[in-house]
């Protein structure tokens, strides 16, 4: 056997033995993983003489044995969700609709989980009680309804009846169906959020990377503008209930 | 010798600290893994694995910390840059202004025990 195919026969040997300990990693970060390593090597290997076989196992030794790279990279990858953390958010969405119970259940998904921070659990929790079906709840309690008082004997043509309105249909045509659409949107959003959070990962201390606290500028801009718009749908609320009473 | 959690520990930290410095190489100008790697390793204690760098580099770039291009190279195929941005600057100034109290509080508290 050549130098050469001596030095490939080594080199191939370790990738494989590396593709091999990063079988339990996301494929497409374990075949990047691979790229990395392999251009590495060559690199590593242009300061080689051609066939020096005690260099290019001292290159791989600096590398790493696959062993210790595949650890690496597992402890480096983002924490994956338990499987309650990814069904939480569409249980609190619309689990009300099996009977209630799918939405009790995402609510201890929720409160029980790490990923949530406390004003995540509340929202999740007050906006809306039951999720989608809360929705109907709110309509059914703001739909228009007209309350009457007085005496209207029969036969007579004038009555005495005092009639007053209350509900979503005495605001401006504008106002109300604004008022639909926040009353709708709002449970989406908040299951929007959770999920949101759910895929970004908070650095806390139920992370095991605690020493990384530090979180992107690209983030923490997304994070404010989330909390703005959520803080404007309950001021918006706040303002509408008062409007109807 | 070090025994498990402290192994456990200094491994975190490490891997904390390194992203930063790569920041920090980074930051005179652009290059490629094995330049990181290699500039890395040459510190005692830093990198006991030059792999292990690969996927810190990846993190830093799903953090938008650092971003990538492809050059060609003179002396083989073409070669992965990576590039500090802004995230990536104000993360390292953050840093750097937090370790140094960091460091110095930790090794005030070592040696009153000596």
């Amino acid at each position: 056997m050549s130098e050469h195919m001596m030095s490939d026969r080594i080199i191939e040997e370790y990738l494989g033995a590396l593709r091999d300990a990063l079988r339990t990693v996301n494929p497409s970060s374990a075949k990047e993983f691979v790229a990395e390593i392999e251009q590495h090597i060559s690199e590593g290997r242009t300061s080689l003489e051609p066939g020096d076989e005690v260099g290019l196992r001292n290159l791989l030794e600096r590398i790493g044995s696959p062993t210790t790279l595949a650890n690496e990279l597992k402890e480096t990858e983002p924490r994956t969700a338990s499987g309650m953390d990814r069904v939480t958010p569409w249980l609190i969405l619309a689990g009300g609709f099996a009977f209630g119970f799918g939405w009790l259940i995402g609510l201890y998904g929720l409160w029980s989980s790490k990923t949530w921070r406390i004003w995540d659990k509340l929202l999740g929790t007050f906006i809306w009680p039951g999720g989608l079906l809360g929705t109907f709840y709110f309509f059914g309690a703001i739909s228009s309804s007209t309350v009457c008082s007085g005496v209207q004997n029969a036969g007579q043509t004038a009555s005495t009846l005092t009639c007053v309105h209350h509900g979503i249909a005495t605001l401006p045509r504008g106002l109300q169906f604004l008022a639909g659409f926040v009353i709708v949107a709002a449970p989406i959003f908040t299951s929007f959020r959770l999920g949101s959070v759910l895929s970004r990962g908070y650095a806390d201390a139920s992370n095991p990377r605690g020493i990384r606290v530090v979180r992107s500028g690209r983030s923490r801009t997304r994070t404010r503008v989330v909390w703005i718009i959520e803080g404007l749908m309950v001021l918006f609320f706040a303002i509408f209930v008062l409007t109807l009473h | 010798m070090v025994v498990g959690g402290t192994e456990k520990l200094l491994a975190q930290m490490r891997r904390g600290a390194i992203e930063y410095c790569v920041l920090a190489l980074l930051q005179s100008e652009d290059r490629y893994g094995f330049e990181i790697t290699r500039q890395l390793s040459e510190a005692d204690g830093l990198v006991t694995s030059e792999g292990t760098v690969y996927p810190l580099l990846t993190r830093l770039r799903n953090d938008g910390l650092v971003d990538t291009y492809w050059q060609e190279s003179t002396e083989g195929p073409p070669r992965r840059y990576y590039r500090i941005t802004t995230s990536g600057k104000r993360a390292l100034k953050s840093f750097i202004d937090q370790w140094a109290r960091f460091r110095d509080s930790v090794d005030d508290i070592l040696s009153r025990g000596k």
